[in-house]
């Protein structure tokens, strides 16, 4: 008869997972360094965030933007995430300048730092999913970069709905689950011991050592891992509660058609005749929307955006103006749209440019029917056919109809109004709230507030005159860029030569300076030479 | 809105500058302050 299988994994797990490394009480002496705190604070971080991020879900968007308690925990949630980085970068610093994956730890190191990278992804998205304007000009500034590598439609950042599904489920269960086998880790070979002083006698690390041996000879120290843990979490707490009280968090109003139509006519007016005209940046633009190559990007010989296909097809005129203008019942409108489509493509156009300088003559005064005064021109049907889209656009009806027309579901894919805007309305208000791109816009946040600082290393390839990050293929070339750090990043501790580098800067002298005091003092009386390596 | 610092190609806000300043800073702290001591044990 077969073995019983919950006695065997019970069995495996005991050897595998001793509870006395797991919850240890005692640890190396020469873990004396605040340094050492960094980790428990991130994981009171990790606490707060999670807790809520929590109730910010059970509760959904209109409670944090519009009642005064969700507001409050959307604010702790915004500073939770910030002390939560803050605190994750300086473990990570702390771990770097120590060599923490020396001894067999290569491993515990790689799945921290991919734990790190996968919190950038759950914070990104969680910047995405706020639906205020800050999320629409992050997701309409990181789409470019997506798209150049071929991952737009699948992985697409003005999809609300995905990105709060991946905010919310995927990525904080991948986040929880690393964080956890990082800990586990941590726990089952111990703290790395510092880098020896020249002269001391200790046994060299060996492949499969135990705890015991791996310690056998360091002086131990009382400990107490779950009140640490808990204390950090207490800090994180107060400290995010009081920044919450008394900072509360940005929440810019988002635009919309219908704030754009009705603040600015002649702007939205003039968008939606290029989506007609196919003069559009979207029209032109490339995959993942259409086939065009205005904003196709390539590696060399190699377009991973043309590769990635037409995956979210947008027909500019169709879903812009046509399709919109199909839903009015109005007979004129209607006259109109048939005269459209019976002319042909040479009299469209002479239509269209006509109309367009005479919008760029308009001082934005509307008739008694809402129409657009324009001077007298040759226009054809688009006065009337721009007259009722724009009646629909002020009346908030075509931010719907571009969620469900096309026999859409009910849905959260606001990709088809986000492009529209990000024609004008975006980038202007973006420019006037410093949130350009030539402003490092994308870690930077609305108001007086921190951004996303952690994107620092990405945003500042763009700021590299005369190279690659500025010309037509930038964001292929800074994606690139990023994914070769991310190697070095994360393999740091098998690349010869820079897993070095700690050693070398010696920061490590400084955190264990008490202990490279008691060595010396050991290796004089007993006679040595006692130089931190 | 935000006030930006510029120098060369670098150009941030001063909450971001902030931010990152008082990371340094704790960093440094951090790595200075001692933990107290508790009875050592072979």
């Amino acid at each position: 008869m077969a073995k019983n299988w919950t006695l065997t994994l019970r069995e495996r797990l005991g050897k595998a997972l001793p509870i006395t490394h797991l919850l240890p009480d005692q640890q190396p002496n020469y873990v004396r360094s605040v340094v050492y705190l960094f980790g428990a604070l991130t994981i009171g971080g990790l606490a707060v965030v999670v807790g809520s991020g929590i109730v910010l879900a059970l509760f959904g968007p209109q409670w944090w933007h519009g009642n005064g308690v969700g507001h409050f925990f959307n604010s702790l949630h915004f500073w939770s995430v910030q002390a939560f980085f803050f605190f994750l970068v300086l473990h990570l610093w702390g771990m770097f300048f120590m060599g923490a994956w020396r001894d067999g730890r290569g491993r515990t190191w790689v799945v921290g730092a991919i734990a790190f990278l996968v919190s950038i992804g759950a914070a990104f998205t969680g910047f995405l999913s706020q639906s205020n304007f800050d999320s629409q000009w992050i997701g309409v500034s990181a789409k470019d970069l997506m798209n150049s590598v071929g991952i737009g439609g699948l992985f697409n950042v003005l999809n609300f709905g995905q990105m709060y599904s991946f905010h919310i489920v995927l990525l904080p269960l991948a986040m929880v689950a690393l964080v956890a086998g990082h800990i586990i880790m941590v726990r089952l070979r111990g703290v790395v011991r510092p880098y020896p002083v020249q002269g001391e006698q200790r046994a060299a690390y060996q492949k499969g050592m135990t705890q015991e041996q791996y310690y056998s000879g360091v002086k131990m120290s009382s400990f107490d891992l779950i009140r640490e843990v808990t204390l950090g979490t207490a800090v994180v707490l107060v400290l995010v509660l009081a920044f919450a009280a008394i900072f509360s968090s940005p929440d810019a109003r988002p635009l919309t058609l219908q704030s754009v139509a009705q603040s600015d006519p002649v702007g939205f007016t003039t968008v939606a005749v290029s989506e007609l005209a196919g003069t559009s940046a979207i029209a032109g633009y490339g995959q993942p929307y259409n086939t065009a190559t205005g904003a196709t990007q390539s590696l060399g010989p190699i377009s991973l955006q043309e590769l990635g296909g037409v995956s979210v097809p947008i027909d500019t005129a169709k879903t812009y103006v046509l399709g919109p203008l199909a839903t009015v019942t109005d007979a004129t409108v209607q006259g109109a749209l048939k005269t459209y489509g019976a002319a042909n493509s040479d009299q469209q156009t002479t239509w269209a440019t006509n109309y367009t300088d005479a919008l760029g003559k308009a001082d934005g005064t509307l008739d008694a029917s809402g129409n657009l005064t324009l001077a007298t021109g040759d226009y054809g049907p688009l006065p009337t056919m721009f007259g009722a889209l724009l009646g629909i656009a002020r009346s908030g009806a075509l931010d719907g109809l571009l969620l469900t027309n096309d026999g859409q579901f009910y849905q959260t894919d606001y990709t088809k109004p986000l492009l529209f805007l990000n024609e004008a309305a975006l980038p202007d208000r973006a420019t006037a709230l410093n949130l350009a791109g030539d402003r490092w816009g994308m870690m930077n946040e609305t108001g007086a507030y921190p951004g996303q600082a952690w994107l620092w290393l990405y945003t500042f390839w763009y700021q590299v005159p005369n190279s690659p990050f500025t010309g037509p293929n930038a964001d292929v070339a800074v994606a690139v860029m990023m994914a070769l750090l991310t190697f070095v990043f994360v393999f740091v501790p098998y690349l010869p030569g820079l897993n070095r580098i700690p050693e070398l800067v010696g920061v490590h002298r400084l955190i264990w300076r008490q202990h490279y005091r008691a060595a010396r003092a050991a290796t004089v009386a007993t006679p040595a030479t006692a130089t931190p390596a | 809105m935000s006030q930006f610092l510029q120098w060369g190609i670098v150009l941030i806000t001063i909450p971001n500058l902030v931010v990152i300043g008082l990371m340094v800073a704790v960093f440094a702290v951090g790595a200075i302050i001692a933990l107290p001591h508790n009875p050592e044990q072979e």
